[in-house]
């Protein structure tokens, strides 16, 4: 990003000045929002209570970059991941097929940096499935998905990772806000997406500064100023809590824990949209007001999905339809590990399945019920029940299936036929209506 | 007052690759007064050269190397005698310790209003290269005590400077005796009473005792006399993936463990009765009036109601079989408490057997 331009900072706001943290963050409509130059830093140290804490190493972030066809834009995203005031960070950069000019500005921009880990995939396997590749490179942690056309500021991870450290319980998502900028990086407007603290349930603030661990590249009024802008989530909060793109730390254990198994597959959806709903219900999402990345509208972007090839507008009936598709093989993720998950989240199991659909409750029956639906419940019935056992399994597929479509799923469970005492059962079940609603989430 | 004497016992068993780190660790203590015995369990591995190398270099520390793998609580058990120390750490050797970990643990006992059983300090999770993961262990960061439980100055005690005895009361919450909940961090994160350590340890077991220490006398000596959550991250938990008993960070809402372990634990806390039961008069006298309440402790600690603990056939065995010594409590309140963990018809079978 080229900050040599007055003119240029005058009128879009991106300073090289340094940081005004306070102003930054309380900034809304008439304020400018000011990103800190912070010259890169060989190491953060940990302090604990005041005192340093040289005896534990800082935590590893693994930035994950996919790009497809992106070279006009990745240079600058190269560069803001190489200014980060955190050093404790590698990047696996996901060339996933492109026919651009984007190898050749990679490796401009890499400059040879040990951290940087370049991979060309022949062909594009759609952006979470180059993810899930990615996935099995990285070995940090805490995980970013980078945006090819995204920038991240300076104290993106450091502030990410404070806020993961800091948090009252260790959750599986800290999410930012995210500042809109045009395609040279100027800031198009002061409103950045917000994220809403003021949610019903979420519990607001960090742990005692005293008592946590410490980045020295937060300072204490830093902290307080975190503190004051930051909440934890409910992981039943339903709907889309998270900044687009960039803007999201994830925990490497939740992500592995929800990822496919098959992850050489082509998925032609965004890594987002899968990951972030799941790892949210796993384990919660503390929610950060405070922008520390950007979002380019250059008049390219791929909406949702970032890919061409699919690029359907959000809000038309086919970009619903392509949701919808891809949302079942969210919930196939979940059931074909179901032996793990059940154990995982014992009573909450059926919830986080519920969940996973991401439609409303009283939607549910109809998503189950559609051949999709039908279709992956019989694929993994026998795992369902072998998982959370004969009574809850019935239970739970007569709560969210019409009776001829239980009774084959049930069957299959079985092993092919289910035992003739089952029938009345399965049918008795999906009459109770009542009873079977309550089973839903 | 001068400084408690602190025993750490080390436990290894094939962790080379961590064991000088838990090592340095404890030597490195910024407390003047503690004692470091270093247990090898007959590891297979370059254990024994790594301690070949603090073969006489500190007097505070001891090396013992067994010929067979006694387990963690077996090798406690073997050495328990020997400690000298009025507290006590079991660190598990592929743990580390920070450098002010005795100092404030030894802080939060003597300050405490009457004596505990053990403190719990706030645990960093790290990965097999030490890099952090979590700055809690989430059964402990999600079941904090609110309310500080007492506001007194800290006694002063010596080697332990102003500032951090100003940190510790900031940090300190009393966790009630009668409360059941496990609000803790695991093995290394405790400092017991010692000698309440040794009037409660599990007896008559095979020498080789397979089971982890904190799942015994966690639930029963804090049911004997309660014990503090420290809020300050004081050590280091190390996920490595060969952890005996889970191996992920965890996390707000997931369970912790494996199934295979959290199984094991169960188990094992079977133990506990059958110490309660076989020893019934002495734990009366350690615990004047609380026996019902020690009795309870192993049920609590699997979430279940009471009565399904009591249900189990092998838990009833046990009273059974030491059904002498509990009459000796008095065989209408033995008869009367059983009543009411295993219905009226259980507890006379086991009182009038």
């Amino acid at each position: 990003m080229d900050r040599s331009s007055d003119s240029e900072r005058a009128r879009g706001g991106i300073s090289s000045h340094q940081p005004e943290w306070g102003r930054v963050l309380h900034g809304r409509a008439d304020q400018e929002i000011r990103i800190p130059e912070v010259a890169a830093t060989a190491q953060v140290g940990l302090s604990l209570a005041g005192r340093s804490a040289a005896q534990l190493r800082p935590p590893i972030v693994s930035f994950v970059l996919v790009n497809w066809n992106y070279g006009r834009y990745i240079g600058a995203t190269i560069d803001s991941i190489l200014a980060q005031d955190y050093p404790h960070f590698e990047c696996v950069i996901l060339d996933n097929g492109s026919t651009d000019d984007s190898r050749v500005v990679i490796d401009r921009h890499v400059r040879g940096d040990r951290r940087f880990r370049v991979i060309h995939l022949p062909e594009n396997l759609g952006q979470l499935g180059a993810t899930l590749v990615a996935l099995g490179e990285v070995k940090g942690g805490f995980v970013t998905f980078v945006d090819s056309d995204d920038l991240l500021f300076p104290d993106f991870a450091s502030t990410h990772l404070q806020v993961h450290l800091s948090a009252p319980r260790s959750v599986a998502v800290t999410t930012s806000g995210v500042a809109e900028v045009d395609g040279a990086g100027v800031v198009l407007t002061s409103q950045y997406a917000t994220i809403q603290l003021d949610r019903h349930g979420v519990a607001k603030g960090l742990r005692d500064a005293s008592t946590v661990i410490r980045l020295s590249t937060i300072s204490d009024e830093q902290f307080r100023t975190l503190h004051a802008l930051t909440a934890v989530v409910p992981r039943w909060t339903k709907g889309w809590l998270w900044a687009p793109g960039t803007g999201n730390m994830i925990r490497r254990s939740v992500l592995e824990m929800v990822a496919f198994n098959d992850r050489n597959a082509t998925y032609m959806r965004s890594a987002d949209g899968h990951f972030l709903p799941l790892c949210h219900a796993f384990a919660g999402t503390a929610l950060i007001d405070v922008p520390l990345s950007a979002y380019r509208i250059h008049g390219e972007n791929y909406f949702v999905n970032r890919e061409s090839l699919l690029g359907i507008p959000n809000g038309t009936p086919e970009y619903a339809a392509k949701s919808r598709r891809e949302s079942y093989e969210s919930v196939a993720s979940i059931l074909e590990n179901a032996r793990q998950n059940a154990w995982l989240l014992r009573e909450s199991f059926w919830r986080v399945v519920d969940i996973s659909t991401r439609v409303h409750s009283d939607d549910l029956k109809a998503y189950y019920g559609a051949p999709s639906g039908v279709e992956i419940f019989e694929r993994h019935a026998a795992t369902l029940r072998e998982a959370v056992g004969d009574r809850a399994f019935i239970q739970n597929i007569c709560a969210r299936f019409g009776f001829r479509d239980a009774r084959r799923i049930i069957a299959k469970g079985f092993g092919g036929r289910a035992p003739a005492r089952l029938q009345l059962k399965i049918f008795r079940l999906c009459r109770n209506r009542k009873r079977m609603k309550a089973l839903l989430h | 007052m001068a400084a408690p004497l602190v025993s750490f016992v080390v436990i290894n068993y094939n962790y080379e690759d961590y064991l000088a780190e838990a090592i340095d660790s404890v030597l490195a203590q910024d407390y003047p007064n503690i004692e470091c015995v270093v247990i090898d369990n007959a590891s297979t591995d370059g254990s024994r050269e790594v301690l070949a190398r603090y073969e006489g270099v500190d007097a505070r520390l001891s090396i013992r190397r067994f010929d067979r793998n006694l387990n963690q609580m077996g090798a406690l058990l073997r050495i328990l005698d020997d400690l000298r120390g009025r507290y006590l750490t079991i660190v598990d050797a592929d743990d580390f310790i920070f450098p002010n970990y005795a100092s404030q643990h030894v802080l939060a006992h003597e300050m405490a209003p009457r004596g505990l059983a053990f403190t719990s300090s706030c645990v960093v999770e790290v990965d097999g290269a030490g890099c952090v993961l979590t700055a809690g262990y989430d059964p402990f960061l999600s079941n904090v005590v609110q309310a500080r439980l007492w506001d007194g100055e800290a006694n002063a005690v010596e080697g332990v400077g102003a500032t951090d005895r100003a940190l510790l009361l900031e940090a300190i919450r009393l966790v009630d005796r009668d409360d059941p909940k496990w609000r803790w961090s695991p093995g290394t994160a405790n400092m017991h009473d010692l000698s309440l350590v040794r009037a409660t340890r599990p007896i008559g077991h095979a020498e080789a005792y397979v089971g982890a220490t904190d799942n015994y006398f966690m639930w029963l000596n804090h049911a004997i006399a309660g014990s503090a959550q420290i809020l300050t991250p004081l050590s280091a938990y190390r996920h490595h993936g060969r952890n005996r008993y889970g191996a992920m960070p965890s996390v707000a809402g997931l369970t912790i463990g494996t199934r295979s372990g959290v199984n094991r634990s169960a188990v094992r806390r079977r133990d506990i009765t059958l110490a309660l039961a076989s020893r019934a008069r002495a734990f009366q006298q350690l615990a004047p009036g609380r026996f019902w309440k020690l009795m309870d402790a192993p049920a609590a600690a699997d979430g279940q109601p009471v009565e399904l603990y009591f249900a189990n056939p092998l838990v009833q065995k046990i009273l059974i079989e030491h059904r002498a010594e509990l009459l000796s409590l008095g065989a209408a309140e033995v008869e009367r408490e059983l009543a009411e963990r295993m219905g009226r018809k259980a507890a006379r079978r086991i009182a009038r057997a």
